[in-house]
């Protein structure tokens, strides 16, 4: 969709972006990353010509950009900017019928374009009239991206478009993003100096080291094989924790314990049984389940062995806020070393017990990520 | 932005009152005094001023209407990047410019066109440019920068950027410059009387000569009314086109 070529910029010699080459593909989130100074956002830029390339080719969709004029070029990729940039003299209507006004699209189709994008963004229908400084600044934001959308531009650049807002807001609104880009499939380079934001937001990351691509990869490999130290260090020394946001609970269901009728208890099992089939499993506590499969509650070793008599049932304790399948495997992760498990019981929405996160599950799921990844990092 | 706050503005107001008008009231409340039939002398020179008012606005309009529109696009024209170098240089010169009494202004205007209208309007036209230009241009030149970033990258022609994003938020400092160059003209017109082209300053120049201060206060207070009008008007007419649009509060 958008093909990088040799792509050079020099101001004064000294080059901006040294000979980059990378095609993005169509309905994927390019994150370029780097820390400042290292190009990204010259080589966003260069996409639109706001800024001339020195040498190389850019193409989009096929076509190279300098056979189009600029302002046309301009009109067919959305553009999002940290500063916003919304016409303080214009309502928000006005401000997102910008590019359909200058496109001549009639006042009819601009105006009930622009509502329907209030919409996709959640936004109170009710902003429409209103100026921009009376907004707040997620709401701000939110509007900066509907009025890029407004035309309908199959490639959209966004320059550290959430990097003004706290990070509260800041998490929420990049997850709209990516739920309005699942619906969208737009094609996205967005430039973020956060290996946070671009390790959720980015489907692909460049990483831009004075101007020069260092690696460019999905962000599993990316956390998998660092290309060089310098993408170590950026990724940080907590990589394999950051890692574990991109893996979910059902990867790291610990395989011994799959049997979920054998590693689990019965209410009515005396205690002693119970901390023998601990034992037997290696871990320091296990689930009980009622006769229809629910999670009712666990039971520690140390509990079971400091009783001795009784019965499980009048032993167990609550199960914490359950976890899901579906659930992303950093917060399980936290909430096990919170609760201080050694086998994090998960259930499915039913109730039902499906099985554990264990330590050893968490890195078998690591671990499984970069060999699956290895083929793609070599490409 | 030039203005500043509204707080701040209302302040130098007072302070100008003390400064100016409290020892001029004194001064008027003595003269006063020894011309007990002052408010029917004063009233006598009512049609004298209508008269006059046709020439004194004839002159200001002309003069400040030209001054607008040679002003507006001036500033608007030396803020493009292409004159950006010089810009700052031009400035400078219309700066020493202004720094020119009016009076040796109207003098010279004179001895190049000699006396009458003409001269007369020159001068003015000369005294107002100054105000106009250089806030047009500095209003233009305060546009964020992110806005005309977010211009240029949707696509927006350079005349689309102007008058679509520029030239709109331009206006709160565009307008300051306007009134500015309102009053200032306004009140330096009744000198185009000097080089014969009438106007309030006839009476005014006659009440000095003839040490007739009810004369001269006639003319005084027929400038200065018209001065605060002209301002009012100028603000009301702001008022509704930025206040509406949310670029002033």
């Amino acid at each position: 969709m958008i093909s990088f070529q040799n792509v050079s910029k020099q101001y004064g010699g000294r080059p901006a972006v040294d000979d980059v080459t990378f095609d993005v593909p169509a309905g994927e989130v390019c994150v370029l990353l780097g820390p400042s100074g290292c190009g990204k956002t010259t080589l966003l830029r260069m996409v639109n010509r706001l800024i001339p390339k020195t040498s190389g080719r850019i193409l989009v969709k096929g076509e190279d950009i300098d056979v189009v004029d600029p302002v046309q070029l301009r009109r067919r990729i959305g553009y999002v900017i940290q500063q916003i940039g919304l016409f303080p003299n214009m309502t928000v209507e006005e401000n997102i019928s910008v590019v359909p006004d200058l496109l001549g699209w009639s006042r009819t189709r601009s105006r009930a374009r622009a509502a329907e994008l209030l919409e996709l963004l959640a936004l109170d229908p009710a902003i429409l009239s209103r100026y921009p400084p009376e907004l707040s600044g997620g709401q701000q934001q939110r509007v900066g991206v509907a009025r890029a959308l407004a035309a309908d531009p199959p490639v959209l650049l966004m320059d550290e478009p959430f990097g003004a807002i706290d990070p509260v807001n800041r998490a929420i609104i990049q997850d709209e993003f990516l739920a309005l880009q699942r619906r969208l499939c737009k094609t996205v380079i967005f430039v973020s100096h956060d290996i946070d934001e671009a390790l959720r937001l980015g489907s692909r990351i460049a990483i831009l080291r004075e101007g020069e691509l260092v690696q460019y990869d999905p962000p599993a490999v990316l956390l998998a094989q660092p290309a060089d130290p310098f993408v170590t260090s950026f990724v940080g020394n907590d990589r394999v924790l950051r890692h574990l946001r991109l893996l979910t609970v059902a990867d790291a269901l610990d395989e011994d314990l799959r049997d979920t009728g054998a590693c689990a208890l019965q209410p009515d099992k005396s205690l002693s049984e119970a901390a023998t089939l601990m034992e037997q499993c290696g871990q320091t506590n296990l689930v009980v389940v009622d006769k229809d499969g629910r999670a009712a509650g666990l039971v520690r070793l140390q509990e079971a062995r400091r009783w001795k008599e009784g019965v499980v049932r009048d032993h167990m304790q609550i199960l914490p806020d359950p976890v899901h399948p579906g659930d992303d495997l950093h917060a399980a992760a936290s909430s096990m070393l919170a609760l201080g498990l050694t086998a994090l019981p998960c259930i499915d929405q039913g109730g039902r017990f499906v099985g554990y996160v264990t330590p050893g599950g968490i890195a078998r799921a690591l671990n499984r990520r970069g060999e699956r990844s290895a083929p793609l990092a070599a490409e | 932005m030039i203005s500043g706050s509204s707080h701040q503005r209302s302040r130098a107001i007072w302070l100008g009152v003390i400064v100016v008008a409290v020892p001029a009231l004194v001064g008027l409340v003595a003269i006063l005094t020894k011309r007990p039939d002052w408010l029917d002398q004063l009233l006598s020179y009512v049609p004298d001023l209508l008269a006059l008012s046709q020439r004194h606005l004839f002159l200001v309009g002309v003069s400040a209407g030209f001054a607008a529109v040679v002003g507006v696009p001036l500033g608007i024209v030396l803020s493009r990047p292409a004159f950006r170098r010089v810009a700052e240089g031009f400035m400078q010169v219309l700066n020493v410019g202004s720094t020119i009494p009016t009076l040796a202004v109207l003098a010279l205007a004179m001895s190049l066109l000699g006396i009458g209208i003409v001269p007369a309007v020159l001068a003015l036209w000369l005294a107002t440019l100054l105000p106009i230009v250089r806030n047009t241009y500095a209003g233009l030149r305060a546009v964020a920068p992110a806005l005309l970033d977010a211009a240029d990258g949707m696509g927006m022609t350079r005349l689309q950027r102007l008058h679509r994003v520029e030239l709109p938020n331009a206006l709160p400092v565009l307008f300051a410059g306007l009134r500015t160059a309102a009053t200032i003209n306004i009140a330096t017109a009744p000198l185009a009387s000097l080089i014969g082209a009438g106007g309030y300053g006839d009476l005014i120049f006659a009440g000095i000569q003839l040490y007739d201060p009810i004369m001269m206060l006639a003319g005084a207070l027929a400038t200065a009314v018209l001065a605060l009008t002209a301002d009012g008007l100028l603000a009301w007419l702001q008022r509704g086109l930025l206040v509406r649009r949310r670029l002033l509060n």
